[in-house]
């Protein structure tokens, strides 16, 4: 796992290492356990992800303090389950960490397998995260919850 | 002599104020065997955002964007700076050609540096609402709560 930054290999308490940590806490939980995310987040934390909370994945919505942050992961557990995730890259400066990852996903309600590479953009006040924001291919997302052709096709005709 | 994270500052002023037109720039600071990976993934009516790895190409793309789209506004709200990789994230504002539709856009910009030029580049960024808005079918771009406000007023 390449790293870099002006945070470089800082001590165990600068925002890359605690960043580093927290994730590899989730990914062994396999995302069921988000404790160590919360242990780092500010408690007017801001959340933001790509998808924005658009259907059928309105679990992706803004949050904006750490109860709701806690709600963004409950909806994440209960819509997708993680298969495998692989922190690519991770740097950043300061005030500022960068994790890239490349990772499959199962969405629980149709079987349906997704990979998703992904950019964590965390920046820090004080010690701890009070912004977080995923931007990923959200198109591919999206797609692994809409109907197959073949399903589509197999859809009865209401008139 | 300029850290990387200057030169990319320096480069986005001067795309910018060429309102994305001129690519120089970029050619001055792309190490010849740069590889290039867009979110959309080459995925129509995208199909310039797919995967290149060299210069020329990676060019073409920047000529690509100017045929497909016109940068309205162009803001680049952070630069981190990590040495050999920069990340700058942007708000922008398109105008997507073969549609009318305006395309409010923020973008996550990684570039790898070695030896002073750029090998990496990768553009993350909401590849579903660039795939609405460059669709040629009508069709009203699904929104985001958090991007309603910035589409209010927005007539294509």
């Amino acid at each position: 796992m390449p790293e870099t930054g002006r945070a470089g290999s800082a001590s165990a308490d600068s925002p890359l290492e605690k960043v580093r940590f927290a994730c590899q806490r989730w990914i062994d939980a396999r995302a069921t356990d988000w404790q160590a995310w919360l242990d780092i987040a500010a408690d007017d934390i801001e959340f933001i992800s790509a998808a924005d909370g658009r259907d059928p994945i309105g679990f992706t919505r803004r949050r904006d303090n750490k109860q709701e942050l806690v709600d963004y992961f409950t909806g994440l557990q209960s819509t997708l389950e993680m298969i495998e995730f692989e922190i690519d890259e991770i740097f950043g400066d300061d005030s500022s960490v960068v994790v890239l990852s490349n990772s499959l996903w199962r969405v629980r309600a149709n079987g349906r397998s997704v990979r998703m590479r992904a950019m964590m953009l965390f920046t820090f006040r004080d010690g701890l995260v009070c912004r977080f924001e995923n931007i990923y291919d959200t198109e591919a997302l999206f797609e692994a919850f809409r109907p197959l052709a073949n399903e589509r096709r197999s859809r009865p005709i209401i008139r | 002599m300029s850290s990387n994270a200057e030169l990319i500052r320096s480069a986005f002023a001067r795309w910018q104020a060429s309102r994305g037109r001129d690519v120089s720039i970029w050619w001055e600071i792309f190490a010849d065997n740069i590889s290039f990976r867009s979110a959309a993934r080459g995925r129509e009516p995208a199909g310039f955002t797919r995967s290149v790895d060299r210069k020329s190409a990676m060019l073409r793309y920047f000529d690509f964007i100017c045929l497909e789209m016109e940068m309205l506004d162009y803001q680049i709200e952070t630069v981190i700076d990590a040495g050999s990789r920069v990340m700058v994230v942007a708000n922008a504002r398109w105008r997507m050609r073969r549609t009318g539709r305006i395309l409010h856009l923020r973008s996550a910009k990684v570039f790898w540096f070695e030896a002073g030029k750029v090998v990496r580049l990768e553009n993350f960024y909401d590849s579903a609402q660039l795939l609405e808005h460059a669709a040629p079918y009508s069709r009203m771009p699904t929104i985001g709560p958090r991007m309603q406000h910035a589409y209010a007023g927005d007539h294509a």
